[in-house]
């Protein structure tokens, strides 16, 4: 027989096998498969996968954060006045939270008329001791901008006290006549490229009570010195006497030439003030340097708003990484655990039935 | 041509999400494969088994079918295919106990002529045989052969031509 009559037989054969049993038999068995298999049938199936290695990802994660809370609080923060009575601290990291813009428009003084006034020429008058602490932020070179400081300060007949220079930030301290400050302070704005000058602290104290204990000092030792000329114009002493008496009046004399110095230059102090300049290098948007930024005006509100966005999506994208990191690591150990698991609760079920 | 339809695109993609569309595409296609995959085992059961394999199969990776110009039945019968070759690993030698029921044998004569039939069938490559009776018991044609066992449609003609020479030298 021809191999293809046969398979033409062989079909009419098949053909009329009765399959409605096998059929319905099988229909059923999908219908309860169909319950079983229900979640593969998802593009996305395989992220089922995931839920348990995410899961504990997610606690260690947590845990993790939960652990390190303790250094992530620290802060930078600026204490703004010496007297630790009246110590008031502001973030520096967040001028929203009372930082600069604050220090800014405040002037911080302790009461002027508790340290007392001195007389002098029959007036009272009062010594005040003025510091201040500038800051700018400069697009231009860090070292150069320091520079142009120091020419400055020294045009204003400064005393420069130290200078210090860092990557992204340099430090410039000088005493400036009083006088001059309103001129040190245009300059300087020249070298703020960004218009971020601000005025960090500003600081006076009075110090006249120093000058007054130094005059009721300088008082005792006159009188004891016209007393000592007294005695020395006296015709009745030794040789030995008019020495010792000699030598007194040149301690004493030395003694009101120091105090007299120490008083001129306190007085002197109320013409000058300790200045500190924080100049700061200008940091790219992209860095999250967003505090550098005067929200105070639209454009710096939104660059200010726009990097604070930048900052915070960085780091929450730093802290997914993280946490993905840290749900591999997981996986590595629980996925080939949840697929032996499986295994054997299949073959426990297939036992059963 | 194949005394088959094909069947809509549209219960496919419901059957991805709905069982009744399933259990439509089921019915559709069960009793080829049951009659295809019987003609290979001559049991039963075991087609039965193997059919129902097959469309365990279909249900878990139909999110991946997409509908193309090739006929759904050239994908399940992959699928099909798959499970027959590794059912064949395993028992290379099927049995012929039950051909006379099966296939409705009365005589002694025609018992031994189907026995000699089934016997230089299993004689020739797994691919052939599979080829021989896509053909000739399932009626597909041959371009959907060749996407069924993913070769071109010439070389599915040639490889039918001498396949069946072969067969007719056995017997």
């Amino acid at each position: 027989m021809n191999p293809e009559d046969q398979f033409n037989t062989l079909r009419e054969r098949v053909s009329q096998i009765d399959t409605t049993t096998s059929r319905a038999r099988i229909e059923r068995n999908l219908r309860e498969a169909w319950e079983q298999h229900r979640a593969p049938r998802s593009r996305f199936a395989w992220t089922r996968f995931l839920v348990a290695p995410l899961s504990i990802g997610a606690l260690s994660f947590a845990t993790m954060l939960m652990t390190s809370t303790s250094q992530l609080n620290y802060e930078p923060q600026a204490i703004l006045t010496t007297d630790s009575s009246q110590t008031t601290s502001y973030s520096l990291v967040d001028p929203t939270v009372g930082g600069s813009d604050v220090a800014e428009k405040s002037v911080i003084t302790n009461n002027l008329f508790d340290g007392g006034t001195y007389t002098e020429n029959g007036e009272q008058k009062s010594v005040l001791s003025s510091r201040a602490s500038l800051s700018i932020t400069t697009k231009s070179d860090l070292l150069s901008g320091i520079q142009s400081l120091r020419s400055y300060a020294e045009a204003h007949n400064g005393v420069i006290s130290s200078i210090s220079a860092y990557t992204s930030y340099g430090s410039f301290e000088a005493i400036l006549p009083l006088s001059e400050l309103q001129g040190f302070e245009a300059q300087l704005k020249s070298l703020d490229t960004t218009h971020s000058f601000k005025t960090l602290t500003y600081y006076v104290e009075n110090i006249s009570a120093q000058v007054s204990r130094l005059d009721d000092s300088l008082k005792t030792l006159r009188s004891k010195l016209d007393s000592t000329n007294t005695q020395l114009n006296s015709t009745a002493l030794s040789a030995s006497e008019r020495t010792q008496l000699e030598e007194q009046k040149t301690s004493l004399q030395n003694n009101i030439d120091e105090a007299s110095t120490e008083r001129a230059d306190i007085v002197a102090t109320g013409e000058t003030i300790d200045l500190s300049v924080t100049i700061n290098a200008f940091q790219s948007f992209w860095s999250g340097y967003y505090y550098q930024y005067d929200h105070s005006t639209l454009w710096g509100t939104i660059q200010y708003e726009s990097c604070k966005a930048v900052h915070t999506l960085i780091t929450s994208a730093s802290g997914i990484i993280t946490f993905f990191i840290w749900c591999v690591v997981y996986s590595v150990i629980l996925i080939p655990l949840y697929y032996a698991g499986r295994k054997v609760v299949r073959k426990i079920k297939v036992g059963k039935r | 041509m194949s005394s088959y339809q094909d069947i809509d695109p549209q219960i496919i993609e419901r059957a991805k999400h709905d069982q009744e569309a399933f259990i439509q595409l089921f019915q559709h296609y069960a009793d080829r494969t049951l009659r295809f995959l019987l003609v290979h085992t001559r049991d039963k059961q075991l087609a039965e088994d193997l059919t129902q394999e097959t469309f365990i199969t279909v249900m878990k990776k139909l999110y991946t079918y997409r509908v193309t110009d090739a006929p759904f039945s050239s994908w399940l019968f992959q699928i099909a295919l798959n499970h027959l070759r590794s059912y064949m690993r395993v028992k290379s030698h099927r049995s012929t106990e039950n051909i006379d029921q099966l296939f409705h044998l009365s005589t002694r004569a025609d018992h031994t002529q189907w026995i000699d039939f089934f016997s230089a069938l299993e004689r020739l490559h797994p691919d052939d045989q599979f080829l021989l009776t896509l053909k000739y018991i399932d009626d597909m044609p041959n371009t959907e052969i060749a996407t069924t066992l993913g070769i071109s449609p010439n070389a599915c003609a040639v490889r039918i031509h001498r396949a069946l020479n072969e067969l007719h030298t056995y017997l």
